[in-house]
């Protein structure tokens, strides 16, 4: 598991330090760092896929000898281990480094290269697509019509159970259908509970889309080791959130449903004072990122001074709307 | 009767009307409050309108609402003298919110019975199961001041995990309540400051 990662000169994040958990929910104004933080741990997972260039602070393009510098803290069973990757401004090769006591390092490497990041889109993920067994769920949740045909023949217990939850969270809907559009062609409907009429993926709401994503996501055999999230809520109604929260922990919390896959370490942004209010019991699971100047800064919200008494009475989403824990916009 | 239930969450709501049921003697009609709670400051913050959609909108006889204490002062007979009314009990702050809107609209035609789970309504679920099965053992542990941790480790007393999804939530608070039907004088003995109340109004019903 990443134990925290410290991003340096990478794009806004000059010089700070994220802490993360098997779950971590980060909150924060736009512009504070929160998607360039999970652009940056992908970027990690797969260093030469990124340039100097392109990933630089921008007070510090141009200036020779400045090196990116993102360190992920690891703990890999009991051992606990530093994987360095450093870019130059002479754009030679990333550089990986490791420090710690471990006979190898390749299985890291092969675990963190499964990383990904998602920022959904509902028309991506209605899309047909061309069969092909290998896709995966892409960044923007295409593909998705693949995983699901795949799930169905090579995990069909799973296929059911997600077929139940999809009833549970949108009642609505009883099942996910498959049709050829042409020959070659996978496309995906949801038959509604009543009339058991099909509605084609293009004429499903955007919020029924993106909860199918993120439900197929957490009931797949074989999730990617490290799931970042941008605004997982975006798109879904309040009263729903519940369901979100469920399928996030339904992933990196795999025991507490009986499941016996490994788990997945979540990493997701909000603006939602609602998905927030969910985390009441869990407050080492929200990190706050605060703008301060150029400067961005990641506070856990259980190391908060009085975090108890601020929540005595009140929603956690209501008081960090009131800006009291800091991570809002704020104006001049 | 028709019966509506407010309580901190779906799961919860589905349980209290099982031990409404047991108390009653008899099966109730579910009428779904109009809200979907989301814990304390929102039931305080709502009560009202519940009240007032279900007075209006609705042919609900009964409504009964409960809110974990968490780390609150627990209600004590005290409370209940005339003007002695204790503004940090939740129990009390809701009552003062049902008589307000009772006599704002002129009207007691809504029966109301409240109740306070102390800490959490996972302590009921774990009455005459677990030690920490009764507001006795929340008033004499040593861990109030982190009542957070607590009210983990009591969910991971009835859900074998601390972050349950909704449907496991479910499942065993129905089992649980099910279980407490059976003899709901255990709860009476055991939650006497939370649970007592509920049941005294319930029982003139
Ligand atoms: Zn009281």
């Amino acid at each position: 598991m990443i134990e925290s990662v410290h991003f340096k000169n990478f794009k806004a994040l000059r010089d700070a330090t994220l802490p993360l958990g098997r779950f971590t929910l980060i909150i924060g104004p736009n512009g504070s760092g929160k998607s360039t933080a999970l652009k940056g741990i992908q970027a990690t997972s797969r260093p030469e896929s990124h340039f100097y260039l392109q990933s630089v602070t921008a007070s510090k393009r141009g200036m020779d000898e400045e090196t990116i510098e993102i360190i992920f803290d690891l703990t890999y069973g009991n051992v606990k281990v530093a994987r360095q990757v450093c870019w130059r401004s002479d754009n030679s090769p990333p550089q990986v480094r490791y420090s710690g006591e471990m006979p190898t390092f390749a299985d890291i490497d092969t675990a963190l290269a499964r990383t990904r990041i998602y920022s959904l889109n509902p028309q991506a993920i209605a899309a047909s697509v061309t069969l092909n067994p290998y896709t995966e769920i892409g960044e923007d949740g295409s593909g998705l019509v693949s995983v699901l045909d795949r799930l169905r023949d090579e995990n069909p217990e799973r296929f059911e159970a997600l077929n139940e939850a999809l009833g549970r969270w949108l009642p609505e809907f009883d099942r996910i259908l498959f049709s050829t559009p042409q020959q070659g062609m996978r496309a995906f409907s949801l038959r509604t509970r009543e009339g058991r009429y099909s509605i084609a993926a293009a004429d499903i709401s955007q919020g029924t889309l993106l909860a199918l994503a993120l439900m197929t996501l957490a009931y797949l055999p074989d999730p990617p080791a490290v799931v970042c999230l941008e605004e997982p809520d975006r798109g879904i109604h309040p009263r729903l959130l519940r369901d979100v929260q469920d399928a996030l922990y339904r992933l990196s919390y795999p025991e507490g449903i009986d499941d016996d896959r490994q788990p997945v370490q979540v990493i997701a942004t909000t603006h939602s004072p609602y998905l927030l209010d969910l985390y009441r019991d869990h407050p080492e699971e929200i990190v706050i990122a605060h703008k301060e100047g150029l400067d961005v800064r990641f506070d856990r919200l259980s190391e908060q001074p009085y975090i108890d008494e601020l929540l005595h009475g009140s929603q956690l989403g209501e008081i960090w709307y009131s800006g009291i824990l800091g991570g809002v916009p704020t104006r001049i | 009767m028709k019966l509506s239930v407010f309580g901190e969450s779906p799961a919860d709501e589905g349980a209290v009307r099982i031990l409404v049921e047991a108390i009653l003697g008899r099966p109730t009609e579910p009428i779904s409050p109009p809200l979907e709670s989301r814990g304390w400051p929102f039931l305080r913050n709502n009560l009202s309108k519940v009240i007032r959609h279900l007075m209006f909108s609705t042919e609900t006889e009964a409504l009964v609402v409960v809110t974990d204490a968490d780390s609150s002062p627990i209600h004590h007979p005290d409370h209940e003298q005339a003007g002695s009314r204790y503004a940090d009990c939740r129990l009390c702050c809701l009552r003062d919110i049902v008589e307000r809107e009772q006599k704002q609209l002129s009207s007691d035609s809504l029966k109301i019975a409240i109740g306070l789970a102390v800490p959490s309504i996972e302590a009921w679920y774990l009455c005459g199961t677990d030690t920490r099965g009764s507001e006795a053992a929340w008033l004499q542990t040593e861990e109030r001041k982190r009542n957070t941790m607590y009210r983990n480790r009591l969910k991971y007393a009835v859900y074998q995990t601390e972050r349950p999804t909704l449907e496991l939530e479910k499942r065993c608070a129905t089992a649980a309540a099910q279980r407490l039907a059976q003899d709901i004088s255990l709860l009476e003995t055991h939650f006497p400051k939370g649970f007592g109340p509920l049941i005294k109004t319930i029982r003139t019903w």
